[in-house]
């Protein structure tokens, strides 16, 4: 059974199109990340599944139930939908305790034991008795995270959840969200615009642009073979050659390399920095453009005869100045995606 | 499929709220389709043109001059610094508290030929000295201006400063002279708000029927009220209502356009303070001395005048001013109760369900404030009047009591007339609780029901209280609705000052006129005397302070 199912969904706002006929199903417990720029529609099918908006056309189901659709409409506070948003939402006028108790049935004796045991769950057991000012952000979003599990939602969704949080803090803070999740078997809906968080969260990762899937796929085929143009700078740093494909190969500048999906014909292929290897080469046709500093890392700019550039990563142990002649080489250790030329 | 409560009672509150709008509206409109052509040449004797064009030419001075009082006055007050400028950028917004029945009866008085003015005229220059007529519409016109520029003011000060703040130090920063760049840079993007500014001042001059009277100037709501309660012509009043209706959503669709790519508005509100020029000498006392004298034609005259005539005449009939006083505050006491609980339930619904037929039915509703209140008033008599023929009709009695007019009826249109206020005022309060804080409490399974007391309600009590006081100060204020509509025989102090207005018996009218405007005077004061969102900038004077002998003006706190 799906925790969430979208059958061509469509949202608009005046004239504009929010989303444009979307379907997307989401199974139970797996955790999914919506990545896409601001304004592509990745909050508006949150708030969609949420029952805070109305959709225009299509159904909206969860967990089996159809929540919203023709002649169908579940209000939010039926539809076992947890929401974790950027800005916490904690109440401000209620304890911490108050907050995660709030989705709890009221005066119950085992109501104060489940606060305890979510509070444990993300590691909080203390601050109960604070109020949300006195809270750090991290803890303020851990608090909001305890307070969507505690009604066992079938599926919760965090909207930029971590976006407020400041990039050391984020990483632990998503890293308890997703071990907590995992230990309560919900589903996990993520939306983001940060393209490592979608690929480190998400067991699936579904690209958005303009109100449409670009692709849906696991995280490691979206990052290396992606659908799509856009899908692939949107995930990560991406380089294009072009080059002649005759079936499972391809001839560029760089050399014959092993390439998906098989075909004929000009093509361009994606290169990711971390693919690219150079070596210092008096007699190499690429140069070293410039490169840039990344702390652990150089970003080298390599110009290549035909006056394409490539990216390579290298560790700041290769140090090769800039105007260095070098030959060029590929390891991605799996067959590069192709592309059909200026698409 | 089941519904909370909650929800069960908030879609049975918003088509209700939106039917108390749109009915008299509706009514109105049939009602005219019914009476045919005749009722158009019989309006008033001379037709319907003559009123129309009155009622135009009155439209355009009022908006003229409170377009240019209102932004001129929000300009000089966050621009440049002079002395008393804390002080007077909000006892500038004070007139509004001096309803124009109120101030027109003052200045009518004062400028009459036995007033103290012409007596002053006529011993200083002889007695044939002429003075130009003071029952015309130009001096009407500076009446209104003077009571309803606060609204442009506001809105425009609101906007200098959330909006216009750093684009203007942009454009000083690239060579522009303050009023050069207040002409390209500020006025364009403060358009959007004066013309919101500009559609609240022309809709009070459209309902007005009261103050124009004085000067002898027949607009189309004076004409309302002649026809129906002079000659109890109901289709000709009904034609006239129309015309005012169709009036007031000319000026609301010419409001939107305005506003049309107005996208520039910032969703950010920007805190940078306006980048302010300090005046030296001649000029800076030239304007302390501009907005003291608004403040003097608005405010301080009348109210002094006020204060001679109730301690020279006291309460006069006293019993009848206790009973006046009675009924207004019971009338408002009951309306802001109403409007309160029922904006409250409105704004919660609008939260907490999307669906589509419930944001329009809120929408509906809040744009009642573009009804007028004459408007209104016939349509509800219209609907009352309907609703006792299908009475009649059914054989059930009760039906007699509806057109008679009774205080129910008054307090169920002045609640369609003030709705909007209310929503707005408690929606506003409620705009500082995130709609995130609403969409958890719901998907944590809380029955709106309980997002309503749990939750909106504890984080949105002060708002409901300075709505509560603000309807009743404009419940209390209000003349044309309860001039129209009143049970016979039902005076309240709004009225009182009227019908002694009417009699030119200004000096009993004194101290009903003081209470309505010592009570109206209370909100103002309370919310307005803390604007202090120019500290900032005032900051940045104190620390810079622009010293030049040539008195030049000199730019002190300049904008990052």
């Amino acid at each position: 059974m799906s925790a969430v199912e979208l059958a061509g969904v469509t949202k608009r706002y005046g004239r504009t199109t929010a989303l444009d006929d979307v379907s997307l199903s989401v199974r139970d417990g797996e955790l999914v990340a919506l990545v896409g720029p601001s304004g592509c529609g990745k909050s508006t099918l949150l708030m969609l599944v949420a029952g805070l908006l109305e959709p225009d056309a299509g159904t909206v189901s969860v967990g089996g139930r159809v929540v919203a659709g023709p002649g169908a409409w579940v209000p939010p506070e039926q539809r076992r939908v947890g929401v974790v948003f950027q800005d916490a939402a904690l109440f401000p006028h209620l304890r911490v305790e108050d907050n995660v108790a709030f989705g709890l049935p009221r005066g119950r004796a085992s109501q104060a034991a489940r606060v305890a045991e979510l509070l444990a769950l993300v590691d909080l057991p203390d601050l109960g008795r604070r109020y949300p000012h006195e809270l750090s952000g991290g803890q303020q979003q851990r608090v909001a995270l305890a307070r969507a599990l505690a009604p066992q939602p079938a599926v919760v969704l965090f909207d930029e959840a971590f976006g407020n949080l400041d990039s050391g803090l984020r990483s632990t803070v998503r890293d308890a969200t997703v071990a907590a999740l995992r230990e309560t078997g919900a589903a996990g809906v993520f939306v983001t615009h940060d393209q490592s968080e979608a690929l480190a969260v998400g067991e699936r990762v579904a690209v958005m642009r303009a109100g449409r899937f670009e692709h849906v796929a696991e995280p490691a085929q979206a990052f290396h073979a992606p659908a799509t143009r856009f899908s692939a700078t949107l995930l990560g740093e991406a380089d294009f050659l072009p080059g002649r494909q005759d079936g499972a190969v391809v001839d560029t500048e760089v050399g014959r390399l092993a390439v998906t999906p098989e075909g004929a014909g000009d093509v361009e292929v994606m290169l990711r920095p971390h693919e690219v290897v150079f070596s210092a080469d008096a007699s190499g046709t690429a140069k070293v453009l410039r490169r840039e500093f990344r702390g652990a890392s150089y970003v080298y700019t390599l110009v290549l005869p035909s006056g394409a550039q490539v990216r390579s990563i290298q560790p700041h142990t290769v140090d090769v100045a800039p105007g260095s002649s070098v030959a060029v080489g590929v390891e991605a250790g799996h067959p590069v995606r192709s592309f059909p030329r200026g698409a | 499929m089941t519904s909370g409560a909650g929800r069960r009672a908030s879609s049975a509150v918003v088509p209700a709220a939106a039917l108390l709008v749109l009915l008299p509206v509706l009514a109105v409109t049939l009602g005219v389709l019914q009476a045919g052509a005749a009722p158009w040449q019989r309006v008033a004797g001379s037709g319907w043109e003559p009123l129309l064009g009155t009622t135009l030419a009155l439209l355009a001075l009022v908006l003229i001059g409170t377009l240019l009082l209102g932004a001129g006055l929000a300009w000089l007050t966050t621009a440049y610094r002079f002395p008393g400028r804390r002080t007077l950028q909000w006892l500038l917004v004070l007139p509004t508290a001096v309803p124009s029945y109120i101030l027109g009866l003052v200045w009518s008085s004062l400028l009459a030929y036995p007033g103290p003015v012409q007596t002053t005229w006529r011993s200083l220059l002889g007695d044939d000295a002429p003075f130009p007529p003071v029952r015309t519409l130009p001096v009407a016109a500076a009446v209104l201006t003077l009571t309803l520029y606060p609204y442009v003011y506001l809105l425009a000060r609101v906007a200098f400063r959330d909006q216009a703040a750093t684009p203007y130090g942009a454009a000083r920063t690239l060579g522009m002279r303050p009023l050069q760049a207040a002409r390209r840079i500020v006025l364009p993007l403060a358009r959007p708000s004066l013309a919101a500014g500009g559609l609240l001042v022309a809709l009070e001059v459209l309902s007005d029927f009261a103050t124009v009277q004085y000067f002898g100037v027949d607009t189309l709501s004076v004409g309302i009220y002649k026809v129906w309660r002079g000659q109890f012509d109901r289709p000709g009043a009904t034609v006239l209502a129309l015309l005012v209706l169709v009036l007031a959503l000319a000026l609301l669709a010419g409001e939107r356009l305005l506003r049309r790519g107005a996208r520039f508005s910032s969703t950010v509100r920007d805190t940078t303070p306006m980048a302010a020029v300090v005046l030296t000498g001649a000029r800076a006392w030239a304007a302390t001395a501009a907005c003291s004298l608004v403040l003097l034609l608005a405010v301080g005259i009348p109210v002094v005048t006020l204060l001679l005539w109730s301690t020279t005449t006291g309460m006069g009939d006293t019993a009848g001013f206790l009973t006046a006083t009675a009924n207004s505050v019971l009338l408002a006491a009951q309306v802001a109760a109403v409007v309160v609980v029922l904006s409250l339930l409105l704004v919660h619904a609008a939260r907490v369900d999307p669906r589509r037929r419930v944001q329009l039915g809120v929408q509906a509703t809040v744009s009642g404030y573009a009804v007028p209140g004459p408007v209104l008033a016939i349509g509800a008599l219209l609907a009352l009047a309907g609703a006792r023929t299908l009475l009649d009709r059914l054989g059930l009695p009760g039906g007699g009591g509806l057109v008679t007019g009774s205080v129910l009826v008054l307090v169920v249109v002045y609640t369609a007339r003030f709705l909007a206020l209310g929503y707005t005022t408690t929606e506003a309060r409620l705009a500082g609780v995130s709609p995130s804080l609403t969409a958890a409490a719901l998907s944590l399974g809380a029955t709106p029901r309980r997002v309503l007391t749990g939750v909106h309600l504890p984080l949105a009590r002060s708002g409901i209280a300075v709505a509560a006081a603000l309807v009743a100060v404009d419940a209390l204020k209000e003349l044309p609705i309860v001039l129209l509509l009143r049970p016979f025989g039902f005076d309240t102090l709004s009225v009182r000052v009227w019908q002694l207005a009417a009699d030119s018996r200004y000096e009993m009218a004194g101290l009903p006129a003081l209470a309505i405007v010592t009570v109206a005077m209370i909100p103002v004061v309370l919310l307005f005397r803390g604007d202090d969102d120019a500290q900032l900038a005032d900051d940045a004077v104190d620390v810079l302070p622009a010293a030049d002998p040539a008195g030049e003006p000199e730019l002190a706190g300049v904008a990052r």
